[in-house]
């Protein structure tokens, strides 16, 4: 009776200890941080815009990344303009702040996230008025406009799959994001012909791949939305 | 929240439209025997009985996270939405039954009387699910407690629009229940309380389920048209279509006069 006690005992005290554990993070190598890509967007066919990645290494107050992002579309008599800068720490690539403007179908939204610990603080400025909330992160937590960003600096086997939190600030919430490095393509793209390693990125039902250049430089190479038809190509 | 529309809302939809409902419909047929305390109590029920019910969107928003594809969140999830919202006006029938005893029961036995009973209870559900929603649009906090994402939502004259059609819907589906319960009581048919119950799910689904079509395959030029047009066409169209199905099962349900008849 002691013995299948002690044998309870201990497969609950392994269970507990168990469940206490948090998800690994991810595990992220980052590089240099001092570029600018431009690609080019395409709906189906149709060339309808371009968008730009800029990064930007800052020293003070301590190891950054100044992440800039702008897109434009064009499509029919609509404008879309979507720009956000973001700051990140070096070394973990964990959001400390972003900005996002967002115009589109002429009207303007704006939204600002402050990453804490376990909060991020959402200011939203929408076409009907302001919204603020406080939401609830974790250790994988990231901001939606960085992950192009993170698949730069993940390390990820073939088929492995990683779950992540994505705090969207005009949303004012966080979805779940799974990231699956799916295999090796070659990949042919304006800016040239490049070896890629090619992630499946799925969210809400949406499925995105990106592929990225496996030399040491890490571009994003290429971007297709399968839902949307979108592609955004290297120039 | 912008604030003549919000008005419009509270007073408009949340007082005025139920207190004219009852003082046109309070006489009709058997519905006299109906005091206004119960008519009230039945109202306020069904109008609380939106955010008592509205939890369900933890478990909703857990399967969506889930199992993310076109058919599961039309085919499972919202039926799930479908089923508890429906639920929700057969219970407040039941309470109203319950605390009305003899003269509740009454009430379904005239087609009439149950239809427009039936017709109150979502009513009031869907001033309770207007009124709610632009609370919880307006306190985004609440959000997270119902397990909802209304942060981007405000109530504007475009949600004042939507929402006088989709009380509207609720009250369809509220008076196909109500039909349900007229054959329960009035033809003695238990089963086609049922019947009705699936007829009033699947009219919500046919509503709701448009709007994840929209969502899940935008891309389609009718679908394009749809939601360019939604208030417009889409909504109006939809509203039709659910007084149609209405007409048409009150006017295939048997009276029970025909019946005496008949069986005389």
């Amino acid at each position: 009776m002691k013995q299948i006690l002690s044998v309870v005992i201990a497969i609950s005290l392994i269970t507990i200890s168990c469940s206490k554990k948090q998800a690994p993070t991810l595990q992220l190598s980052p590089h240099s941080w001092d570029e600018t890509n431009k690609y080019q967007i395409y709906l189906d066919t149709a060339l309808v815009g371009t968008h730009r990645l800029i990064y930007r290494s800052l020293s003070e107050p301590e190891p950054l990344i100044e992440l800039q992002s702008i897109s434009e579309i064009k499509h029919a008599t609509a404008i879309s303009r979507d720009s956000t800068i973001l700051l990140l720490r070096q070394h973990n690539l964990k959001p400390i702040f972003s900005s996002k403007t967002l115009l589109t179908g002429g009207a303007l939204m704006t939204s600002e996230v402050k990453y804490n610990n376990n909060k991020a603080t959402i200011k939203a400025h929408l076409p009907h008025g302001e919204k603020s909330i406080d939401i609830p992160i974790n250790a994988n937590t990231y901001d939606n406009d960085q992950i192009t960003t993170i698949l730069r600096a993940i390390n990820l086997n073939s088929n492995e799959e990683k779950e992540i939190t994505v705090v969207i600030g005009l949303s004012g919430t966080t979805i779940p994001m799974k990231i699956k490095l799916v295999g090796d393509e070659k990949v042919k793209v304006p800016a040239g012909e490049f070896e890629c390693h090619k992630y499946l990125l799925s969210f809400l039902g949406r499925e995105v791949y990106i592929w990225y250049e496996k030399t040491s430089a890490i571009r994003m190479i290429k971007y297709f939305d399968s839902t949307m038809k979108m592609t955004m190509e290297l120039l | 929240m912008t604030i003549l529309p919000s008005l419009i809302l509270f007073v408009g939809i949340g007082i005025i439209v139920p207190t004219l409902y009852w003082t046109i419909f309070r006489k009709r047929s058997l519905l006299d025997k109906i005091s206004a305390w119960l008519w009230s109590l039945t109202g306020f029920i069904a109008f609380i009985f939106f955010p008592a019910f509205l939890f369900r969107k933890h478990w909703e928003k857990a399967m969506v996270i889930a199992y993310n594809k076109f058919w599961f969140v039309l085919g499972v999830v919202q039926m799930d939405n479908n089923f508890w919202e429906t639920l929700a006006k057969l219970l407040v029938i039941i309470i109203f039954i319950t605390i009305a005893r003899e003269d509740g029961r009454a009430i379904f036995t005239s087609k009439i009387s149950a239809t427009i009973f039936g017709y109150w209870v979502g009513l009031c559900y869907g001033i309770g699910e207007a009124l709610f929603l632009s609370i919880i649009g307006y306190i985004p906090v609440l959000n997270r407690i119902f397990g909802i994402n209304l942060f981007m939502y405000f109530t504007t004259w475009y949600t004042v629009w939507e929402r006088a059609y989709a009380i509207q819907l609720h009250a369809i589906i509220g008076a196909l229940v109500g039909l349900g319960f007229y054959h329960w009581y009035g033809l003695g048919k238990r089963w086609w309380l049922l019947i009705f119950f699936t007829f009033g799910v699947l009219y919500h689904e046919l509503v709701d389920g448009l709007v994840i079509v929209m969502m899940y395959y935008p891309r389609p030029a009718f679908v394009k048209f749809m939601n360019a047009h939604i208030y417009t066409i889409t909504l109006p169209v939809l509203l039709v279509i659910g007084y149609l199905l209405l007409f048409i099962a009150y006017r295939l349900s048997k009276s029970k006069q025909k019946i005496n008849i008949t069986g005389g």
